[in-house]
């Protein structure tokens, strides 16, 4: 059976792939994404930690996280085109007004 | 068996999460985040949560990546290439900042030690998923469709008025 460890390891991995997705991209769609694969990651440790303690609440926990991710999506996507409508454009660079 | 099962399945998820962050056209990287939750769903299914792989298939690869490429296609992002990478020195410490965190994270990971209970196995079906959700998780059950509710509102009241 593979241990406990190499999951969260896998997990650690995938966060910091969302991380460095977030660091390096200025598109905000990009950014979504990156933000969806480190939720995923989360995902991914809650369930392994549910198996090996034999405990079905963390799967509970993903189902919670999962509705808040879809809703999450729904308002950045209808935020970021009311972005494009006004700015033309999805580049985090170019969203400054708030910038002191 | 079981082991390069899980090595085959996690290359994928890394690879295929590499991709997204590195490809040019955010469409590409949706197509290769639908892989990354059918590598992941196939962890949950060796982890033995068939509702929660069979969820992530549904919500995930089936409704919010969807979503994602519907947005994609109305926002029509022609001149997307080089430029969508951040350029100067955030660019280069991104890297190193990401390493660090990882070595923190393996550090931590490798502390870790659940009191055992490997004999107790947990089967993540809907029978058992649905019985502790409508039983001990009543509440925070019903008070999730008020964040969706939240989430439908906020939607088409975004995409509606026309701030200027």
């Amino acid at each position: 059976m593979i241990p406990l460890s190499y999951y969260l390891i896998l997990s650690g991995i995938l966060f910091s792939i969302g991380v460095l997705g977030i660091l390096i991209r200025r598109n905000a769609i990009m950014i979504l994404l990156s933000l969806e694969i480190m939720l995923n990651a989360v995902n991914l440790s809650f369930v392994s930690f549910s198996r090996f303690s034999g405990n079905l609440e963390g799967q509970i926990f993903v189902f919670f996280i999962m509705t808040i991710a879809a809703a999450e999506v729904a308002v950045g996507l209808a935020i970021l085109i009311s972005i494009f409508r006004n700015k033309k454009s999805v580049d985090t660079d170019y969203m400054k007004s708030l910038r002191w | 068996m079981e082991s390069v099962l899980f090595y085959t399945f996690a290359t994928l998820v890394v690879t295929t999460a590499l991709l997204v962050i590195f490809s040019n056209h955010p469409a590409y990287s949706v197509l290769y985040l639908v892989l990354t939750m059918f590598g992941l769903a196939s962890l949950y299914v060796m982890l033995h949560a068939y509702f929660v792989a069979a969820i992530q298939l549904m919500v995930y690869a089936g409704a919010i990546l969807v979503l994602f490429l519907f947005v994609i296609m109305l926002l029509n992002l022609e001149r997307e290439g080089e430029e969508s990478f951040r350029s100067g020195p955030s660019r280069w410490l991104a890297l190193p900042l990401t390493l660090v965190f990882l070595v923190e994270l393996y550090t931590v990971v490798m502390q870790i030690h659940i009191k055992g209970s490997k004999g107790l196995s947990v089967e993540g079906n809907t029978e058992s998923l649905g019985h502790l959700l409508f039983t001990q998780h009543l509440l925070p059950f019903e008070i999730i469709s008020f964040v969706l509710l939240a989430a439908i509102l906020g939607t088409t009241i975004l995409s509606k008025r026309n701030w200027k």
